[in-house]
């Protein structure tokens, strides 16, 4: 890895509800480096965004706390920095796009004068520099007319528009960090590969570190450096990105590669299937979360919680039977 | 093949009004637009496109919920499109229909057993004593158990659920299946599940699917035949596997060219080539073939003239003026 720019040490965010503790992420440590593109991947309800918002420190509060654990940015722990610095960082520092830009923009104001916003906020600029700002940024996202679209509404941009237009707001003081969840889950998948191109592009040019969270392995695949798949509140297994698709040694990993059905063979057999489903966060299995839907459980595992076990350098994986008998299967 | 569905030349134009009382209409969207295929007995046809391309209008078409601006929908030889509302009733028995996202297809206030007997209530299918014999079999034929008749949708997880609309659209023991989207709304393992039973049960009754989705990974997988829609109109058919292995229409190509796969090295060298540009608006859509503006071997006839779906070699179908 590179310069380290994050570092996530036992984070654990519970959301405290009637029904009981949601232990929603529960443990989880990961770094991401200096301009590189870290993936979160799982299924819904496995903490990777619960995750991204403890790092912004977006968590709603209640119900949520983070409980314990460090996040260190550039040496400093944002777990304990306080409100008025946090806002400094955060659309500075650290900024962020949704999955539903629709959602995200302000219907009734001007997309410019949005974009206006976030670069006032932050920064020291007068209104007419700040506007020839926006415009460029308009222009440097894939806007065509910037100038004449400046002065429009949300509802006149294209789903695929207006996840440029995020984007260009999440870039205006060029952050160290861009947190995605699931950008481009709404848009069709030409406009998906444009935005992604585009996240990749702004990656690779201003040396901005990405952590991209999303179901979708092929994303993973195309972008990522290195990449962690969560279950149930935990990262179960955390490798370079060549090396999890290559070498995945989590029961969990292999079951969710092969049950994505492939473009290029047809397997008449069936795809893969995980039995069971993900398990409730208020009252998890004991041991390994994973245990009760694995095909390889032993008796250890439904005791004793799998510690991660690095297998390769940069390769660690949390699984009692990992260098045992799941050999060869 | 025997064919159990027959559409052609199927076109919907929805008007664009404005005005509260005095409705003006000042355009149309070109939803669909001049499609043919069939569907054979125990054959799934999948229909892909991204958001626009029609082709959950094309499914509504077929199922009759949407009267055709122009054209014929053929089903098991009698043309749907002339029919009257009762002989249409007695048409539908033989479709049935699975949606997107099962938390809305199905009454929260009902139970899984009021929701599959709802068809069988409809065309009063069967006695009693039959129907209550049905449901359980639904039940079972779908994964479930007796148990969770009793359950309320909110007592069930998405894939559950989606198991659930399944069996209400088996109720009538129909041919065709209508299913749009059936698995976008579930996660990856779950999405698994729900395709293999889809594919069992083709196996078992054997079922005719209309199996539409934007998903080309799951299209591939389910189908025999894939139609590729683009702005309302059919641009390529073929058999699934000629489709993906050797697509001859360039939106098709680069359609199949942003797929992400779980690969990091394919996906290397397939994402250099991404097709620039969006969907244009389906009011007004191109002249010539509707996908030029967006075409990197667009030639001058393009413009001008509308190419025709014509058939370049066995079961495959392509919309394009390129050799």
């Amino acid at each position: 890895m590179k310069e380290e720019l994050m570092k996530v040490h036992g984070l654990k965010t519970y959301f405290y509800t009637r029904q009981g503790i949601v232990k929603a992420v529960d443990g989880v440590s990961f770094e991401i480096g200096k301009g590189e593109t870290f993936g979160l991947v799982g299924e819904s309800g496995c903490g990777k965004s619960v995750s991204a918002l403890s790092v912004m420190r977006l968590v709603p509060d209640p119900p949520g706390k983070i409980v314990s654990g460090d996040i260190l940015f550039k040496g400093k722990n944002l777990r304990i920095t306080n409100e008025d610095e946090m806002r400094k960082i955060r659309g500075s520092k650290i900024s962020m796009i949704f999955q539903d830009p629709t959602s995200s923009l302000n219907p009734v104001m001007k997309i410019g004068d949005q974009i206006l916003e976030s670069i006032q906020e932050h920064q020291e600029l007068d209104k007419a520099k700040a506007k020839e700002k926006a415009v460029e940024l308009m222009d440097s996202v894939g806007i065509p007319n910037p100038s004449l679209r400046f002065a429009e509404y949300p509802f006149q941009f294209s789903g695929g528009m207006r996840q440029r237009i995020m984007i260009a707001m999440a870039i205006s003081c060029n952050p160290d960090l861009l947190i995605a969840d699931e950008p481009t889950t709404n848009l069709d998948v030409t406009v998906q590969a444009q935005v992604l191109d585009l996240i990749r592009n702004i990656s690779r040019s201003d040396n901005v570190s990405v952590l991209l969270i999303t179901h979708n392995l092929g994303l993973i695949a195309w972008l990522c450096d290195r990449v962690a798949v969560m279950y149930s509140g935990k990262i179960v297994e955390h490798a370079n990105v060549e090396a999890l698709f290559a070498d995945a040694r989590h029961p969990y990993t292999k079951a969710l590669l092969e049950c994505i059905p492939r473009l290029g063979e047809k397997d008449t057999k069936g795809l893969r299937v995980i039995a069971g489903r993900v398990p409730n966060l208020i009252d998890l299995p004991p041991g390994c979360r994973f245990h009760p839907r694995c095909p390889y459980s032993v008796g250890m595992c439904a005791k004793e919680e799998p510690e991660a076990i690095e297998v390769a350098s940069g390769h660690s994986v949390s699984c009692h039977l990992v260098d045992k008998s799941m050999k060869g299967k | 093949m025997h064919a159990l569905l027959e559409v052609r030349d199927l076109q919907k134009l929805f008007p664009v009004a404005s005005g509260v009382i005095f409705r003006k209409v000042h355009g149309w969207v070109h939803a669909v637009d001049g499609v043919s295929f069939s569907i054979g007995e125990a054959e799934t046809l999948g229909l892909v496109g991204e958001s626009g391309s029609g082709k959950t209008t094309t499914g509504r078409l077929v199922l009759g919920s949407i009267k055709p601006t122009a054209g014929k929908v053929f089903f098991e030889g009698q043309d749907l499109t002339t029919m009257t509302k009762e002989v249409m009733k007695k048409a539908r028995k033989g479709m049935g229909m699975v949606f997107q996202d099962p938390t809305s297809s199905l009454d929260p206030r009902k139970t899984a057993a009021n929701v599959i007997s709802e068809p069988i209530e409809i065309h009063k299918a069967f006695d009693q004593h039959e129907k209550e014999e049905r449901i359980v079999e639904l039940i079972e034929e779908v994964g479930l158990g007796p148990e969770h008749l009793g359950r309320y949708p909110h007592e069930f997880s998405g894939g559950q659920l989606q198991r659930i609309a399944i069996a209400r659209a088996l109720a009538l023991k129909p041919k065709l299946i209508v299913a749009d989207e059936p698995t976008s709304a579930l996660d990856v393992s779950v999405q698994a599940q729900i395709l293999n039973l889809i594919h069992n049960l083709q196996e078992r009754f054997r079922l005719s699917y209309l199996f539409i989705s934007h998903d080309l990974s799951t299209v591939r997988y389910i189908s025999h035949r894939v139609g590729v829609m683009y702005l309302g109109k059919l641009v390529e058919l073929a058999r699934s596997e000629d489709l993906f292995s050797n697509p001859q229409h360039p939106y098709t190509a680069a359609l199949i060219n942003v797929v992400p796969v779980p690969d990091p090295k394919e996906m290397k060298s397939k994402m250099k080539e991404i097709l620039r540009g969006e969907i244009p608006s389906p009011i007004s859509p191109p002249k010539g073939c509707r996908f030029h503006p967006r075409c990197s071997q667009m030639k001058p006839r393009c413009k001008e003239i509308e190419p025709e779906l014509q058939e370049i070699g066995k079961d495959h179908y392509v919309a394009c003026h390129l050799e």
